[in-house]
């Protein structure tokens, strides 16, 4: 059996780490016991994706964020499969709330022009439309059939809610 | 009883059947409810820009607030979405950051003590398992039933107020009950149907969804009821990729298993709409 | 009257910040004042020898140190007056550094000479005081016979003192009866244990009290009457064979909490083979009392009338050994507690003693054997909103323990111990912890979500091995919930009855954590063992001896020195009463004539001394005059900010300045603060006449759990209302309640009353005017 030839992983610096970067974490709703994790991992055992993919830990991304690791974290594919099932919330003996920090850091990242592919096709049809799923003349036909009221194809409000 | 309606963008698009059943079953128990220009939620942008989302929760609060009226939602995770928001603006300072957005792009203003409940939390605490009992004419007897919670009823347990056990609820299987019918226990009931991450990968998306319905399929269940139309979209329209050794599970939303217990007809219910075959199940009830 | 003032540097903690040269100019040309001298280290030899040899040479009277905190060293320095032939209440401590110097940037040097001139006012007024000696009991009582009150007593027994062992159970024993064997040495528990449990019957110089429980506490340190309500036994020790013939007639079956309930017993039992009293006994919660265990009692030993008693004595001092509970389990509900095959390690130990010491195997719920098992450490513990925000320590060696134990009984066994961190501190803990890795016991670094029983009767755990990166999942025949200690059921109640305050954790306060750990905050009452907080067998017994050493030192050979700062009368009585009335501790009574103290009840907070209304009272060290004397004293200079005169109650608010003052917490210099016994001693003219000598606030502070708190509200409320008739913003008077935990507030409540007062501005000279017509 031929060994694959794997990527190598060097050394962090502790030069190169952003050491503010947990305390911009810290200050956003849901990041307050960031500091608090000292790494039990229950969070990763209670965790389904984790279940089916244990290359992805919540305990592991907790930690990199308090190293100050933050390219990492934010090119990190895990963050953005956190199915926010908050079991790993509702447990943790130290209220770390691991799925908030995940959307802190979507958006950080975000804001770094990361994004997902599917979520910005999302994204984009919601900004054109203010609907996730716009009522096209099939669908408002199905409606008017079932004796459903009628709704508009686009939602006013939330569009001008979401413009620049 | 009297409520607006808050069904999100998902439900008036791709499921319909919950949307009937629900106006159905509410009609039928006269719980009135009312239909506001509500937008989405704010849940899928979330994880694009939480600031904006809790615009969007504030937009909605804001219209029922002005009609003086509580929300009542049907899907899991506008649920979530609305009540975190609830809580989020108690602070101040985030309210008035949140308005600011509201009064420049839309005239609107949120004050706040607007009550967000799920239809499920609704018949549970409010209308009560005895009148639900006593309205039932077609009691569901024999029928065995698989309830899924979902993850976003009772989770975050600070956001609800643990009405029911963050991990070991029990409401929905009492309203099970409370039609006749069996709500059994299984291997994975709190399993989380992965939804969610649908956008980001549907490779494990789906696998989520298999670590039920694999189980479930072979213990062998009349229907599976949800409360979510990500849950039962995720479980009805994938059971084709998920289940590799055939056996189908009608995914039906509570609504409509209440409905045929209070002896509405299945096309008031929307079965006619059902992606994975409920004759069945439809049979075994006798309608 | 020659006065002496000495101003401690002390290594540039206040030199740094108080100009000290210019405070002792200012003050050597105070009149009265002979000598002042300023030193690095005030509290050291070569400072107390200089204090001493001015006293000596200039013929002092009195004496002022400004240094730390009187309590830090006041004892130390009243001493050193005493060894020079002055008296040691002619000393006036002035706190220029945890009250001063460490929280003040600017203004510190202006205070200190404040607080000096203070001192010195003071200093010119102070009486001398001689302590009373008085008569205490030698005896002495410990409450709880686990291991912890078993070595108390007997170190106490040993040296010729009488210990009244109470004990709420049928058997002394405790927690440690329960143990197969202890860590680190696998000693057996029982084994070393019983010997310790016959000396305790044996001596005759301890009365053994099973089945007790206080039920009050009066008097005070040194003469304590203790109330002790004993439970009926139904069986008469004396009498009891131990033939086993009630036990079997018995129709009445339980769950036997020896056994953590793993086992049934009946009614009548006995407690464990080496019960202390060795005797059956009768659960009379359980008992149907029809009766067939005396009919067939060979000895006539039963009695099922017999009744409860209560009995009172005497002591002088108080040893609590109360131990611990386990955190109740079924608060984990994510590890299925309830399933039959999901047990905490209590049980687990009585499954090693009853099941593999015969010879048997582990067994489960089903019937067939247990051949995997998986310990979850920190199930509850080192989590603030599940269960416990605290390390229970002992967890890590008895889950350690156990698994050696099992290993080495059954080698078939695989086991595995679920950590978070492995806390292994002890004496030859760490080379347990290699034995149990050489046995092969596997250790995984990762905590489970939770516990799910299978479909196949087994019980799935998952969890993240941290070190390995890998998520493990295992399934195994038992998991074992290595729950936290809480202290025992009824703590909270006794220490009220005793009057000793706990920590916020729970357990029982120590005076110091570092320093007088043994202490609680009672003189005379000192605790031991798990009541103190977690620790093992070791650690108990230390705690034991230590207790009984203190207890010991304090009723010393039965006459002890009381501290003279007790209330006398000074005027004419007219049996109003109303200072009998306004004591909250049952000190004072009335003889027909005149008020008499119980010296050991009264805790000197003076209540009674402003609840006459004719003012006959008065409290030495702290009578009007002086209080009067120091407050002028604070006020003598004029200042252009607004002045404000904190008066603190000295155990917990004045402690609570100092604290903050040690965590360098700053606030504004305005605030000067008086130290008082409580601000139930002051009265209304005292306070009126602060504000007429130059005061533009009063703070008054007083212990949020203390009775004298409501004293002080009326007082305020009386104040304010005054004030308000002459015009003067009621504001100026503020009282803030305090409790110590919270001491980091108290610099930002001092902050807001200054800037409040800032905002009103200094009082101006016609308000003061109408002060002086009032008085």
């Amino acid at each position: 059996m031929r060994s694959e030839m794997v990527e190598r992983e060097s050394l962090v610096e502790v030069g190169n780490l952003d050491h503010r970067f947990p305390d911009r974490i810290l200050r956003q709703p849901g990041g307050e016991a960031l500091r608090a994790c000292f790494q039990c991992g229950l969070c990763t055992a209670s965790c389904p994706i984790s279940l089916i993919d244990s290359r992805y830990s919540p305990r592991r991304v907790i930690k990199r964020i308090l190293l100050g690791m933050r390219d990492q974290v934010l090119r990190d594919r895990f963050i953005w499969l956190c199915s926010a099932c908050f079991l790993c919330q509702e447990r943790c003996p130290q209220d770390v709330r691991p799925p908030e920090v995940m959307t802190v850091l979507k958006n950080m990242a975000v804001k770094e022009g990361i994004l997902p592919q599917g979520i910005a096709r999302m994204m984009e049809v919601f900004k054109r439309t203010g609907r996730l799923y716009p009522i096209d003349d099939f669908t408002a036909e199905e409606r008017e059939e079932l004796g459903l009221p009628h709704l508009e194809e686009e939602q006013e409000a939330v569009k001008r809610l979401l413009e620049e | 009883m009297r409520y607006a309606l808050f069904l999100g963008c998902t439900i008036p698009a791709r499921a319909l059947d919950y949307e009937l059943s629900a106006r159905s079953v509410l009609k039928t128990l006269g719980i009135e409810v009312v239909d506001l220009d509500f937008g989405c939620c704010g849940f899928p942008i979330e994880a694009v820009d939480e600031g904006k989302a809790l615009a969007l929760a504030a937009g909605n609060l804001a219209l029922a607030e002005e009609q003086g009226l509580d929300v009542l939602t049907l899907c899991n995770a506008c649920t979530e979405m609305l009540s975190k928001a609830v809580l989020a603006l108690r602070d101040e300072r985030r309210l008035s950051r949140v308005n600011r957005v509201l009064r420049e792009r839309l005239g609107w203003e949120y004050h706040g003590g607007v009550r967000v409940r799920h239809l499920a939390r609704v018949l549970y605490e409010e209308y009560g398992l005895d009148r639900i009992r006593e309205a039932v004419n077609r009691p569901l007897k024999g029928l065995k039933v698989a309830v899924h919670y979902g993850c976003h009823y009772m989770r975050p347990s600070r956001v609800y107020g643990e009405f029911d056990d963050p991990e070991f609820p029990q409401s929905l299987d009492r309203l099970v009950e409370a039609t006749g019918a069996e709500s059994v226990n299984y291997e994975y009931k709190m399993a989380c149907c992965g939804a969610g991450i649908l956008n980001f990968d549907e490779e494990v998306a789906v696998e989520m969804a298999r670590m039920k319905l694999d189980p479930l399929s072979r213990r062998g269940v009349d229907a599976l009821v949800v409360i979510c139309p990500f849950c039962g979209i995720m479980y009805s329209r994938y059971q084709s990729l998920i289940l590799r050794e055939g056996g189908e599970i009608p995914v039906i939303y509570y609504p409509q298993l209440l409905g045929l217990a209070l002896g509405l007809e299945p096309d008031e219910l929307g079965f006619q709409l059902n992606v994975a075959g409920v004759e069945g199940l439809l049979e075994k009830v006798g309608v | 009257m020659p006065l002496g003032v000495f101003i401690c540097r002390c290594g540039g903690n206040i030199s740094g910040t108080v100009r000290v040269e210019e405070v002792a100019d200012v003050v050597r040309k105070v009149e009265d004042v002979k000598v002042v001298r300023i030193a690095d280290f005030l509290c050291s030899k070569p400072g107390l020898d200089m204090i001493k040899d001015s006293i000596r040479r200039f013929n002092l009277e009195g004496v002022v140190v400004a240094s730390c905190s009187p309590h830090m060293h006041e004892e130390t320095f009243r001493d050193a007056l005493e060894e020079a032939g002055l008296n040691r209440y002619r000393l006036v401590h002035v706190n220029i550094r945890e009250q001063c110097s460490w929280v003040h940037t600017r203004g510190a040097t202006e205070k200190a000479l404040d607080l000096i001139l203070a001192g010195i006012a003071r200093a010119r007024v102070l009486k001398p005081l001689e302590e009373i000696e008085v008569e205490v009991s030698r005896d002495i009582m410990v409450i709880g016979g686990g291991i912890a009150g078993i070595t108390s007593a007997l170190h106490l027994a040993e040296a010729g003192y009488k210990v009244y062992l109470v004990e709420r159970r049928p058997s002394i024993g405790g927690r440690m009866a329960q143990l197969s064997k202890t860590f680190p040495t696998l000693d057996c528990a029982p084994c070393i244990l019983s010997p310790r449990m016959s000396d305790v019957e044996r001596n005759p110089n301890i009365v053994l009290l099973t089945n007790s429980e206080v039920s009050s506490v009066t008097g005070g340190p040194g003469n304590f009457q203790v109330r002790i309500h004993v439970r009926a036994r139904g069986v008469d020790p004396e009498k009891c064979l131990k033939c086993g013939r009630c036990e079997r007639e018995c129709p009445v079956e339980t769950a036997d909490e020896f056994e953590e309930g793993l086992l049934r017993r009946k009614a009548i039992h006995l407690p464990f083979p080496q019960a202390v009293p060795s005797a059956y006994t009768i659960d009379f919660e359980a008992c149907t009392r029809c009766g067939r265990c005396a009919e067939v009692c060979p000895a006539g030993a039963i009695n099922l009338e017999e009744g409860e008693r209560e009995i009172e004595v005497r002591v002088g001092s108080i040893i609590v050994a109360t131990g611990f509970d386990l955190l109740d389990a079924e608060r984990l509900r994510s590890y299925h507690p309830q399933h039959p095959n999901v047990v905490t390690a209590l049980q687990v130990e009585r499954l090693i003693e009853d099941e593999l010491t015969a010879g048997r195997v582990l067994k489960k719920a089903d019937g067939s054997r247990v051949k995997s098992i998986a310990y979850i450490l920190c199930a509850g513990s080192r989590d603030p909103h599940r269960g416990l925000p605290y390390c229970s320590r002992i967890c890590c060696p008895y889950a350690v323990k156990e698994a050696i134990l099992l290993k080495e009984f059954l080698p078939y066994l695989r086991i595995w111990i679920y950590y978070t961190d492995m806390r292994m501190s002890g004496r030859g803990f760490e080379e347990f912890y290699r034995r149990a890795r050489d046995l092969g016991i596997r250790f995984i670094h990762g905590k489970p979500g939770e516990v799910r029983p299978t479909e196949d009767g087994l019980l799935e755990v998952v969890a993240e091995d941290i070190d390995s990166g890998v998520i493990l999942r295992n399934l195994v025949d038992m998991v074992v919930l290595c729950t936290g200690v809480v202290p025992s059921k009824g703590t909270e109640e006794l220490a009220r009855k005793l009057g000793i305050p706990l920590a916020d954790d729970g357990f029982i306060a120590s005076r110091h954590p570092k320093l007088d750990p043994i202490s609680t905050l009672r003189d005379g009452i000192y605790a031991a063992g798990m009541a103190l907080g977690p620790k093992d067998i070791h650690d108990s017994v230390v705690d034991g001896k230590a207790a009984a050493a203190h207890a010991m030192g304090f009723v010393g050979d039965g006459r002890r020195l009381l501290d003279p700062i007790k209330p006398r009368l000074v005027g004419e009585c007219d049996g109003c009463l109303r200072c009998v009335e306004s004591c909250g501790y049952n000190a004072l009574t009335f003889d027909g004539e005149k008020p008499v103290v119980d010296l050991f009840s009264c805790v000197g907070c003076g209540a009674c001394v402003s609840a006459c209304p004719r003012g006959s009272l008065e409290l030495p060290h702290y009578t009007g005059v002086q209080l009067e004397a120091e407050v002028q004293g604070l006020l003598s200079r004029r200042s252009d900010e607004v002045v404000l005169v904190g008066f603190f109650e000295d155990k917990i608010c004045y402690t609570a300045a100092d604290n903050a003052g040690t965590s360098r917490i700053s606030y504004p210099p305005n605030i000067r603060i008086v130290r008082v016994p409580s601000t139930a001693l002051l009265d209304e003219r005292l306070l009126l006449k602060t504000l007429l000598y130059g005061a533009d606030g009063i703070l008054l502070c007083e212990d949020e759990g203390s009775r004298e708190l409501k004293i002080a509200e009326r007082l305020v409320a009386s104040m304010r209302s005054t004030l308000s008739e002459l015009g003067i913003e009621a504001e100026r008077v503020h009282l803030q309640p305090m409790v110590l935990p919270i001491f980091r507030v108290l610099p930002e409540y001092i902050s807001r009353f200054q800037q409040r007062v800032s905002r009103l501005g200094k009082i101006g000279e016609e308000e003061r005017e109408k002060l002086k017509g009032l008085l």
